[in-house]
């Protein structure tokens, strides 16, 4: 009895692994070469709320490294992708207002237009600053906010406070049917890292990861990959940059939980280098 | 001459050649790092015109003044030979009174004065803050300093100080980051350096840039090691990468073949 016991008991630590971690009906990935590059496409639908988005955005008070906090957080979670987020400065900050889980990071604005509300519901908003119409939840009304406002900033930073929101700021590429980002934008050749919004035909939301593994310039970049996810949707709602530079960190793993090996859907450096991660899990 | 040769066909030339090579490095990185601009420190005599602040005057602001938001010209008539950053007595008088006068537009005179103590005081202070100038930033962190204080004692009028105190650090760490974009050197200075610790210890990071050799420069200082070879490897491109395990390679077949050259000697000998 005993002996079947432990083979019943070796049987499911095989068939483990071969779980399904998400569902291939609301993750699909796929990859394309065009004129030599790789376009690889990472398509994930907000229907019924299943894929969801973390960001870690700094050390905890804890002290414990985003790398650290990932480790131990991802451990019962099932990992769809996962990438650096936006940019870091010589203090191992992340550049523009930054909040992690409602704990201040940093409150300087940069010259980047997105600012991207990630909810604790596992939902991701991006605004533009330039707009000024920042919409939040406030109990159960809502909060209009122009963050070039000096009162409003800071009841946006106590609303974010009492809410442990998460935010952080970074370059709007393409928002309301218009590129955002100008030929003179960052010129340096290098492979580019993006994340779409779009709504689909349900009119419900859709996360485009797109990685483009080309030498490319922000705005090449950004025409490409606009022209690209025509192919998926036609009402894309904004694209924002995502940092491939000092920490190209990104990993996509197939529904199996298998890590992905293809060039186009790996960066170049470690998980430990990266200072801030975008994380895509399903529930 | 022969004693010169013998010194190069010696079995450990390689090693000593290999020292000096390493120490000239290690002395040329050593000035390379000590050689930082010489320290500025802020001056003990301040400025005049900022030891006076303006004088407030609210007896003339009507209702209608409140309503159509022209009472924030007539608190502060004049502007010349005083300083334009109000205390925080000044703040906490002049809300009290405007307040007892208008019990029902607290939200209006709260709003009022936030935008005259941040968009309509940079307006009067705008042309000091076009170059690079220290000693009026200093002056802006002190007077700041005292806000906050005061922020945690006069719950009443919290958020007029939290709002003027968050404008004038994000003005500040953005002006401190155009600055040092247009002259570099300056991210050597004490006083920028000072300015810099200032807002980022009230979380307003200033996004200073750093050259590849100055990141280096950084990581070797903080015996970061591991990091500066990870990074490195990984920034290296391929061509790159060849070259150093090239270069790797032959070093190390060059100290074999020195090896076993002396043991042979030894040997035979």
């Amino acid at each position: 009895m005993k002996f079947i016991g432990l083979i019943f008991a070796f049987l499911m630590l095989c068939s483990f692994n071969l779980i399904a971690q998400y569902s291939e009906n609301y993750v699909s990935v796929s990859s394309e070469t065009i004129d030599n590059e790789i376009y690889s496409v990472i398509e994930m639908t907000r229907k019924d709320e299943r894929v969801k988005v973390k960001y870690f955005a700094d050390k905890d008070l804890a002290g414990r490294s985003v790398y650290q906090r990932y480790l131990t957080w991802s451990k019962n979670k099932s990992i769809i992708a996962s990438c650096s987020g936006t940019y870091y400065g010589m203090d191992n900050k992340p550049v523009g207002i930054c909040i992690d889980e409602g704990q201040t990071v940093n409150k300087a604005e940069a010259a980047m237009d997105a600012l991207v509300l990630v909810y604790r519901t596992g939902g991701i908003v991006v605004t533009d600053l330039k707009e000024g119409n920042l919409t939040v939840q406030n109990g159960a009304e809502n909060l209009s906010l122009n963050l070039k406002n000096p009162i409003d900033r800071t009841k946006f930073f106590l609303w974010s406070k009492e809410n442990y929101a998460t935010v952080f700021q970074t370059h709007l590429l393409y928002y309301k049917n218009k590129l955002r980002v100008g030929a003179n934008g960052d010129k340096e050749l290098r492979e580019r890292r993006f994340l779409a919004v779009a709504r689909d035909y349900e009119n419900k939301i859709r996360y485009y990861l797109i990685n483009l593994k080309g030498n490319n310039t922000l705005y090449n970049a950004t025409v490409k990959v606009e022209g690209h996810l025509k192919n998926y949707t036609d009402n894309i709602i904004y694209i924002i940059n995502l940092d491939t530079g000092a920490q190209d960190y990104f990993e996509v793993r197939e529904a199996q939980g298998q890590v992905m090996s293809e060039p186009g859907f790996k960066g170049n450096k470690p998980l430990n280098v990266s200072k801030n991660l975008l994380v895509f899990y399903f529930e | 001459m022969s004693k010169s040769v013998g010194f190069f066909s010696q079995p450990f030339t390689p090693f000593v050649l290999g020292l000096l090579c390493m120490g000239f490095l290690l002395l040329s990185f050593l000035v390379w790092t000590l050689n930082v601009t010489p320290d500025d420190y802020f001056s003990d005599v301040n400025d005049p015109n900022a030891a006076i602040t303006c004088k407030v005057n609210h007896a003339s602001v009507t209702s209608d003044d409140l309503e159509n938001g022209s009472w924030m010209n007539k608190v502060i008539t004049t502007s010349n030979n005083c300083s334009v950053f109000l205390t925080e007595v000044q703040i906490k008088e002049l809300s009290n009174a405007l307040v007892n006068n208008f019990p029902d537009k607290k939200d209006l005179i709260q709003l009022g004065l936030i935008t005259l103590l941040t968009e309509q005081t940079l307006q009067k202070v705008k042309g000091n803050m076009e170059v690079y100038n220290p000693d009026k930033i200093k002056g802006i962190l002190d007077w700041l300093r005292t806000l906050n204080v005061v922020a945690k004692l006069d719950p009443d009028n919290e958020i007029i100080y939290l709002s003027v105190t968050d404008y004038w650090f994000n003005f500040i760490s953005g002006k401190l980051t155009e600055y040092q974009k247009i002259n570099p050197d300056i991210r050597y200075y004490f006083k920028f350096r000072y300015l810099v610790q200032h807002c980022n210890e009230a979380l307003y990071f200033v996004n200073v840039e750093e050259t590849k050799y100055e990141k280096v420069k950084k990581n070797l200082l903080a015996n970061h090691w591991v990091h500066l070879v990870q990074a490195s490897w990984s920034d290296a491109k391929a061509w790159q990468k060849g070259v150093f395990l090239f270069v790797f390679l032959f070093t190390m077949f060059t100290y074999l073949f020195t090896i076993i050259s002396f043991v042979n000697k030894t040997t035979l000998k």
